[in-house]
């Protein structure tokens, strides 16, 4: 039986604001939360604030006050096994995130489906599925040395969507990517959320990803 | 994880630095090379000693009183012994005849009768003959009536033993020794690896990466170094042995069933050494 979660996201942290979380009226402010299903912009955060959530989420670093919930779940209350293991349900881009070097693009994208324990058919199905979707099918044996700067962001983000992740944590997806990517870019990150997957967007100032962007 | 990832993740280990992986194997090699031969040197050692005190031997002496079917029972109660592979008995004409023999003369000549006792002397199975095992005989030897005396040089082989006991020890120490610093290599071979890889760690851990994922792979190349090392020193030994060493002194080789288990230990040395290393670097940051 499936659990039902009510928020994929909340962050009741000091990370999220420079205010305190009480307001002037002594009412605790609402914490940054999202729903499953649920796309969100998040614009009002400083790139740093962003960064240090991600690391807080990645387990880079420790909250020094308030909670991060992940999928039900509040990060410093549950042991660290448990929260790699809800890492693996988790896509995220930017931040600390980076492609990992000695392995090929091919490689890269498989690794989040096989900590996830995909049998090898699924793997390579999502794999291939992801390639197609963001027209990396040419890429796939190469290092990741060889790749540009756009065709790194575009890995990292089809990586960040390979396995089906339940929370999406987008960071500027869309910044440095030429036309043709961004529209594909923009086009798989709408359709998330219809799959049930939340997806929050930090600091994507142009829009596109609330009104439906640029088509190609 | 797959096994294809580990092979995956074994290779580009390799790749990643060879000359690392090539030096952990070839001294890793000749560390196992010294053990199997300690491992040799010390059959050959026991063999020799179990040889040298097979030699030894213990003789009974019966008083004039025992009757001839007593005698005779002594003898077949001694003979009946599995451990005992000969018994010789030596009659008081016997006896009497090799003492002149040992003497030069007849010095009992004089004598109205013959007081030399009669006695039976006993040869042993090899790795019968010990302090423990002969006392115990002489104890039981002693219970019989009319047995006046087990004698054997007692001294001579006490000491033997504690000498024996003493080069055991030095080579047991020496084997540790071996086992230790194998166990070493490998958790350097291991914590180099490991060091080397701390972004490609960081990443996989940010992806959902668990400690096992990461450290997995390094305890299979410590398994692999371990058996591959292993049976590259016992192929290095046998060769040497066969093209430059065939000389007259019998080797004491393991038989193969030893070999190949000392192999599967050597992987299980070296699984130890890559986990050591692998906690260390992996484990302590979760």
């Amino acid at each position: 039986m499936e659990e039902t979660i009510e928020h994929s996201l909340e962050l009741h942290t000091e990370l999220c604001f420079d205010q305190p979380e009480t307001d002037a009226s002594g009412e605790t402010r609402s914490p940054l939360a999202l729903k499953p299903g649920e796309l969100a912009v998040v614009n009002s955060l400083a790139p740093r604030q962003v960064t240090e959530i991600l690391r807080t989420i990645l387990g880079l670093r420790r909250a020094r006050a308030g909670s991060i919930s992940i999928l039900g779940e509040d990060l410093g209350r549950i042991s660290r096994r448990r929260a790699q293991i809800i890492r693996r349900r988790l896509g995220i881009s930017g931040g600390p995130v980076e492609l990992v070097s000695e392995l090929t693009v091919e490689e890269n994208l498989a690794l989040p489906c096989a900590l996830k324990k995909y049998s090898k058919k699924q793997i390579r199905l999502r794999v291939e599925r992801i390639a197609d979707i963001f027209a990396l099918d040419e890429l796939l044996k190469l290092s990741v040395g060889q790749l540009g700067f756009v065709e790194r962001r575009m890995v990292i983000l089809a990586r960040a969507l390979a396995h089906d992740p339940e929370l999406i944590l987008l960071e500027t997806p869309l910044v440095g990517l030429d036309e043709g990517s961004r529209s594909l870019a923009i086009q798989e990150i709408r359709r998330l959320p219809i799959s049930g997957a939340a997806v929050m967007v930090f600091n994507d100032t142009s829009e596109d990803l609330e009104t439906g962007g640029t088509a190609a | 994880m797959s096994a294809g990832f580990f092979a995956s993740e074994f290779k580009r280990n390799l790749k990643r630095s060879p000359f690392s992986h090539l030096g952990a194997l070839v001294m890793a090699t000749v560390l196992f090379a010294l053990f199997d031969l300690l491992w040799i040197g010390s059959k050959v050692a026991d063999d020799y000693f179990e040889k040298l005190f097979a030699e030894l031997q213990a003789e009974v002496f019966f008083a004039d009183h025992v009757s001839e079917s007593q005698f005779d029972s002594h003898i077949a109660e001694l003979r009946d012994n599995e451990q005992i592979t000969r018994v010789e008995v030596i009659s008081k004409d016997a006896a009497r005849q090799r003492l002149r023999q040992s003497l030069g003369r007849d010095f009992l000549l004089e004598n109205d009768s013959n007081p030399l006792p009669r006695s039976a002397t006993m040869s042993f199975e090899r790795g019968f003959v010990s302090t423990v095992a002969l006392d115990s005989l002489r104890r039981a030897c002693l219970r019989w009536d009319g047995a006046l005396q087990v004698s054997y040089d007692r001294s001579w082989l006490s000491e033997t033993e504690e000498n024996q006991r003493l080069i055991g020890n030095a080579l047991g120490a020496l084997l540790i020794a071996t086992l230790i610093g194998a166990t070493l290599n490998a958790a350097l071979l291991a914590g180099l690896v490991a060091r080397s890889k701390t972004r490609h760690f960081n990443q996989l851990r940010m992806l959902g990466a668990g400690s096992s994922t990461l450290g997995w792979p390094l305890i299979l190349e410590g398994a692999l170094l371990g058996a591959l090392s292993a049976g590259l020193s016992w192929a290095a030994v046998l060769y040497a042995q066969r093209r430059w060493f065939d000389l007259d002194i019998e080797w004491a080789i393991p038989p193969t069933d030893e070999i190949a288990m000392f192999v599967g230990a050597a992987a299980v040395v070296g699984a130890l050494g890559s986990a050591l290393a692998a906690r260390m670097a992996i484990w302590r940051k979760g």
